[in-house]
């Protein structure tokens, strides 16, 4: 019998083949048991990784060179100034946003759930409300509402109520009565509103632009008859 | 215990030279396999420095065994020493391989012809194809394995 006929008496193909042998006396074993472990391991890290992926999806907003107007997931609406970013997680918690710049707030209301907003330094708590959040420097101002604002997270804040503003000076969160051309009896009534006592003018007309943070009622009385030549009564 | 990628290197340099040195004595390949597969394990678990040898001698003890159990009225086969079973055995894997590697079309009609006996008739109609175009396919096979140029089939083998 010559070689050619042997082999083709018994030829079949991947018959006698190495390979296959080798793996499935060394390879196979190991592959059986160590596959199924490989492929659990894979799956729990991509389920853990798209787990995490998820709860660290960020939704951003941004404002380049003009306003912008977005309602966010949970219905807030929000007024980005140009140059200013917001960000969320929303898989993570869609009342939670990161900020720069300055922003206007109009929050829904949801007792259960705070909204909060995150600043480089500043953070500010509120259930429902409209207010406006400046990041460098840090201020808020609270149109509605209530607003609790302070340097961070678990950092003693004070609480803002409606025409207040408050910002950050010498590492505390104080509040500040910000007038921008007021009238002059608007600017009283806020003052005798925040002090307790009723300020009043003969003056009529003036308008006033002014920011008070600390200074004493007797300061700022001062301050405006000084500005706006005019006499201002305490009762 | 020789290294694992050894192993495997022995496995894929030896292990079919090994099976048809083994179907000379048995003429059984499942049985040629199960023989070789036991002399690798049985050699590989010993230290030794060229195991090839100890291989082709487990793999005839062990044929040689096979025989006894399993066809004890066969005539046992011409007894070759190591060095020309091992020649033997390479030479036999050159034309599997060459058989192996032929143009599908060719290595059937072959493989039908040669192996399962049948007519061209036959072939023709089991793959659709004409006779002339079976005799043609079992021709150039034929041309192919015989005229392969010998330093051809080492330079192949040589890189299996």
């Amino acid at each position: 019998m010559d070689t050619l006929s042997f082999i083709l008496r018994f030829f079949r193909e991947g018959r006698f083949d190495g390979k296959k042998a080798y793996a499935k006396l060394y390879g196979r074993p190991r592959r059986y048991y160590f596959v199924p472990g490989i492929a659990a391991a894979a799956a729990i890290a991509l389920g853990v990784f798209l787990f995490t992926a998820r709860q660290n999806s960020q939704m951003r907003y941004y404002a380049y060179d003009v306003s912008q107007s977005f309602t966010l997931k949970d219905g807030t609406e929000v007024t980005l100034s140009p140059g200013s970013s917001l960000s969320l997680k929303p898989h993570r918690n869609p009342r939670a946003v990161n900020m720069t710049g300055t922003i206007r707030f109009s929050v829904t209301k949801d007792p259960e759930h705070p909204f909060t907003v995150q600043t480089k330094n500043a953070f500010v708590e509120v259930l429902g409300t409209v207010f406006t959040v400046s990041d460098s420097p840090a201020r808020v101002d609270v149109e509605e509402g209530r607003v609790s604002f302070s340097l961070s997270e678990n950092a003693p804040g004070v609480i803002l109520t409606a025409g207040e503003s408050a910002r950050v000076k010498n590492g505390k969160a104080v509040k500040e009565l910000v007038f921008e051309d007021a009238p002059l009896e608007e600017v009283l009534k806020a003052l005798s509103e925040r002090f307790g006592v009723q300020l009043s003018s003969a003056s009529r007309g003036k308008r006033l632009s002014a920011e008070f943070t600390d200074e004493s009622l007797e300061e700022i009385i001062l301050l405006i008859e000084d500005a706006l030549d005019v006499q201002i009564v305490v009762k | 215990m020789t290294k694992q990628h050894d192993i495997e290197g022995l496995f894929r340099r030896y292990y079919r030279p090994l099976c048809l040195y083994s179907l000379h004595f048995t003429m059984d390949p499942d049985a040629s396999e199960d023989i070789v597969q036991e002399s690798f394990i049985a050699i590989l678990s010993k230290e030794a420095k060229d195991p090839v040898p100890y291989l082709y001698a487990a793999v005839r003890n062990r044929s040689l065994n096979w025989l006894k159990e399993h066809k004890p009225q066969s005539p046992l086969p011409e007894d070759l020493p190591y060095e020309e079973a091992a020649e033997r055995s390479d030479r036999e894997t050159r034309v599997w391989n060459a058989v192996e590697s032929l143009p599908l079309r060719r290595r059937q009609c072959l493989v039908l012809s040669k192996r399962d006996g049948m007519s061209y008739e036959e072939i023709a109609a089991e793959l659709g194809i004409s006779r002339n175009t079976v005799k043609n396919n079992i021709a150039q096979a034929l041309e192919s394995l015989r005229g392969l140029p010998k330093e051809e089939i080492s330079f192949i083998f040589l890189f299996f």
